[in-house]
């Protein structure tokens, strides 16, 4: 049998999880768009939980706010382009459960 | 200048044990972590084998949050439609002293955090750690902004994103300034609130007792090696799935994995009416013994997650225990006032390194496409072939067994290489 494909919005999902946010300036994780642009394969894409990469009008742009902290993109991007770090102490995803 | 004896940096298992330890040894301990409060920013999707616990904490089970015991074990092989599932019902781990329960590491870790801090440890939360101190090759303390701190030992327990060994050049290949998608894989979770009727009712539990399933995805596209997971908490249910990186390389998203789990038709009458409260993902080291960093070093440990203490098989991820035994091995090495070599001398002799060096071997299974892509398709049909009643007549199983195997596409030559790649496990 076929796999029927699966096709979620995750950002509704995410919004059960408690985060407290860092201001912009101070996002823990940074992009070098030019060089996503030439990068072969984007597996940022794949590999983020909560759809922090996305391509707009053929540029990559990454949102930091849903950041689950996992540290996969730094890990799925070997272009050099994700700069990644965890935010500041009490900053960033704030499990209740875990 | 500020200075204790041991700077503990990160308070989840590992770093906790470590720290209640070394309290207990009369030790200045200074535990460190970014969450807060403790806890909040961490995650597993487990069962927590708390046998070497009892060793700092006796009975701890009584005082612990922890959620249920586990009695019932499931292991299964999904595919598309259909599943196989092994269930072991072993009511006797109720009543035995080392059983293994389901913890939610935002209650459990808060909790043996406070432990360590009414043993007698400063234990410090919300401060994240920018670097460590390392003065002619010894490091001798941390740094966050301008504020810094010293100590004769550090003991780095950072967990499984291990970036101050990146940062510093203290991974096996110093050049290393990143993990490669081969050594690592993400679990992604969420839990679910089910009342503690239905799911007692649903899953054959008492009040305290709990299950934890454990299934080799066979029904994802495209190749993608995961396994899912999940278990019962006292209120509600963890479930999730632990993909392999190196195998998402196509158009199949992380966050769409989860969603493969716990709509295949087995699953999702499992979980029927159990609302979603939180989500989350995390990495999990696979780099298997070869490829630990340097477990020890001028001036440092390091213990838990961040040492890649992480054991997997395709169907079982554990990695609490070994970070409480290697937190309790660092600790004993620094009261015992011995050189710090002789941290990876405990670990030889005790069962964390002796466990990998004897699975060493097992990476080569969890990375067999075989496994996800063939195994359980091909079980499942197998099984079904031989249950089914058409009105013809009968073959004999093993027969019938093998050809089922091979038009799921598994050659008779690869069942033999598995399964004797198998025999690690």
């Amino acid at each position: 049998m076929e796999i029927q494909r699966i096709k979620i919005d995750v950002k509704n999902k995410a919004g059960t999880t408690t985060w407290n946010t860092d201001s912009h300036d101070r996002a823990h994780i940074t992009i070098k768009p030019d060089i996503c642009e030439v990068c072969p394969h984007q597996l940022c894409i794949a590999g983020c939980p909560t759809e922090c990469f996305k391509i707009y009008d053929d540029v990559m742009k990454f949102q930091f706010e849903d950041c689950t902290e996992c540290g996969t993109c730094a890990i799925m991007c070997d272009q050099d382009s994700v700069a990644w770090y965890y935010p500041r102490g009490t900053y960033g995803i704030q499990y209740n459960q875990g | 200048m500020d200075k204790t004896d041991v700077i503990i940096i990160g308070a989840g298992p590992a770093g906790a044990s470590a720290a209640i330890k070394l309290a207990q040894g009369g030790k200045k301990v200074v535990l460190i972590d970014r969450g807060m409060p403790i806890g909040s920013k961490n995650l597993s999707g487990g069962v927590l084998w708390g046998n070497d616990l009892h060793e700092i904490i006796p009975n701890w089970q009584l005082e612990a949050p922890v959620e249920r015991t586990i009695v019932n074990k499931k292991i299964g092989f999904l595919s598309v439609e259909d599943a196989t599932v092994l269930d072991l019902h072993f009511d006797s781990w109720d009543k035995e002293n080392y059983s293994g329960v389901s913890v939610l590491r935002a209650k459990f870790d808060e909790w043996l955090a406070n432990e360590a801090q009414k043993a007698g440890a400063a234990v410090l939360s919300g401060i994240m750690i920018d670097s460590l101190i390392i003065k002619d090759g010894k490091v001798v303390g941390v740094k966050q902004n301008d504020e810094e701190l010293f100590a004769d030992t550090v003991i780095i327990a950072e967990g499984s994103n291990a970036r101050l060994l990146l940062d510093h050049g203290l991974m096996k290949d110093p050049s290393k300034h990143r993990f490669e998608r081969k050594e690592m894989l993400i679990g992604v979770k969420e839990v679910l609130t089910l009342t503690r009727d239905v799911m007692e009712e649903r899953f054959l539990l008492d009040e305290n007792t709990g299950l934890a399933g454990e299934f080799i995805l066979g029904n994802v596209p495209d190749g993608v090696k995961a396994g899912g997971f999940f278990y019962t908490n006292k209120d509600t249910l963890s479930i999730g799935v632990v993909i392999h990186l190196d195998s998402l390389n196509s158009e199949v998203r992380s966050y769409e994995v989860i969603e493969y789990f716990k709509q295949h038709p087995l699953i999702a009458k499992y979980i029927k009416n159990a609302v979603s409260v939180e989500y989350g993902a995390k990495t999990v080291p696979e780099m298997g013994y070869d490829n630990f960093p340097p477990l020890y070093g001028d001036g440092y440990m390091v213990i838990g997650d961040a040492a890649g203490f992480v054991f997997s098989n395709g169907l079982v991820i554990q990695g609490m225990n070994y970070a409480i035994k290697s937190g309790i091995l660092a600790a004993d090495t620094i009261i015992e006032g011995g050189d710090l070599k002789n941290y990876e001398k405990k670990l030889n002799n005790s069962y964390v390194l002796k466990d990998f060096k004897k699975f060493k071997k097992v990476k080569k299974l969890t990375k067999n496409k075989r496994l996800f892509e063939l195994y359980p398709t091909g079980i499942n049909n197998a099984l079904k072939d031989i249950l089914t009643e058409r009105g013809e007549p009968k073959q004999s199983l093993i027969k019938k067994a093998l050809k089922a195997m091979k038009q799921s596409g598994i050659g008779l030559f690869s069942l033999i290489k598995d399964g004797l790649s198998a025999r690690h496990i």
